[in-house]
């Protein structure tokens, strides 16, 4: 097992994982869903690796009783609570980020590179809507992206 | 109507509350009791880049609902798809 990415090498994949996927546009090639998705994944992640809310069990426990700090560092998309599988990257971005768009854009990424993967393909999503979703998600990484539970929770403490 | 499928049917109606009835044409709920995981597809009447957004947003919610009970997953289907059931046993919901 590679040793665990920084912030910064995991936005600098994800800008790479960008680049990939602009030149699979310009080809029309459905694969563009699966590189688009995994740089809004490498971007996610240095955002939750580096988010401070996870530096209090209590805090973490305010947003969702079922969020422990090893969710931030976990490794597969999805939890499931009733089959004893904990809480997924996918799960931690809906509970830390729900506003500004954020998880809608990063939920169809992710069923749009299943959907590639496993299926038949995207169906009714459009590759330029991904491209505007993973560059969407990059810059809000950028722009310091953190839980805004944050200071709600800080107030009422 | 046993737990599981009344859970299924419970995620049907509420996909159809939250995302709003009237924006969607087809919905199949498929409930996989094992992996307590459930597949929600949906054929939207607006496949609009925000109308997309949209479902997925409202879908979220529904997540939240159901985080302890099932791990869910919504697919958007194209025009031409159809609900089909695999097995009569399975819990589902459908709307044709």
């Amino acid at each position: 097992m590679g040793a665990r990415l920084s912030a910064e090498e995991r936005m600098d994949r994800g800008q790479r994982f960008l680049e990939s996927s602009e030149l699979l546009l310009q080809n029309g090639d459905e694969w563009a869903a699966v590189t688009y998705f995994y740089s809004a994944y490498q971007s996610m992640k240095a955002a939750i690796e580096s988010d401070p809310v996870f530096q209090s069990v209590s805090r973490l426990a305010r947003i969702n009783v079922h969020l422990t700090p090893a969710a931030q560092f976990s490794k597969h998309h999805k939890g499931s609570l009733a089959a004893g599988r904990p809480y997924g990257v996918n799960d931690v971005v809906r509970l830390l980020y729900p506003h500004a768009e954020i998880y809608a854009r990063y939920l169809r990424l992710h069923r749009a590179s299943v959907a590639v993967r496993y299926e038949s393909g995207l169906g009714p999503i459009r590759l330029e809507s991904l491209r505007d979703d993973a560059r969407f998600i990059r810059s809000a990484v950028s722009n310091n992206l953190r839980c805004q539970h944050f200071d709600d929770i800080d107030q009422s403490l | 109507m046993d737990e599981m499928q009344a859970l299924a049917q419970s995620i049907g109606e509420h996909v159809l509350l939250y995302l709003g009835r009237e924006r969607i044409g087809r919905l199949e709920v498929l409930l996989d009791t094992q992996l307590m995981e459930g597949r929600v597809t949906v054929l939207l009447d607006d496949n609009s880049d925000q109308a997309q957004l949209m479902a997925f947003e409202k879908f979220a919610e529904v997540e939240d609902i159901f985080s302890s009970e099932a791990s869910l997953q919504l697919a958007l289907a194209s025009t031409d798809w159809r609900p089909s059931v695999v097995s009569e046993n399975a819990p589902a919901f459908v709307l044709a």
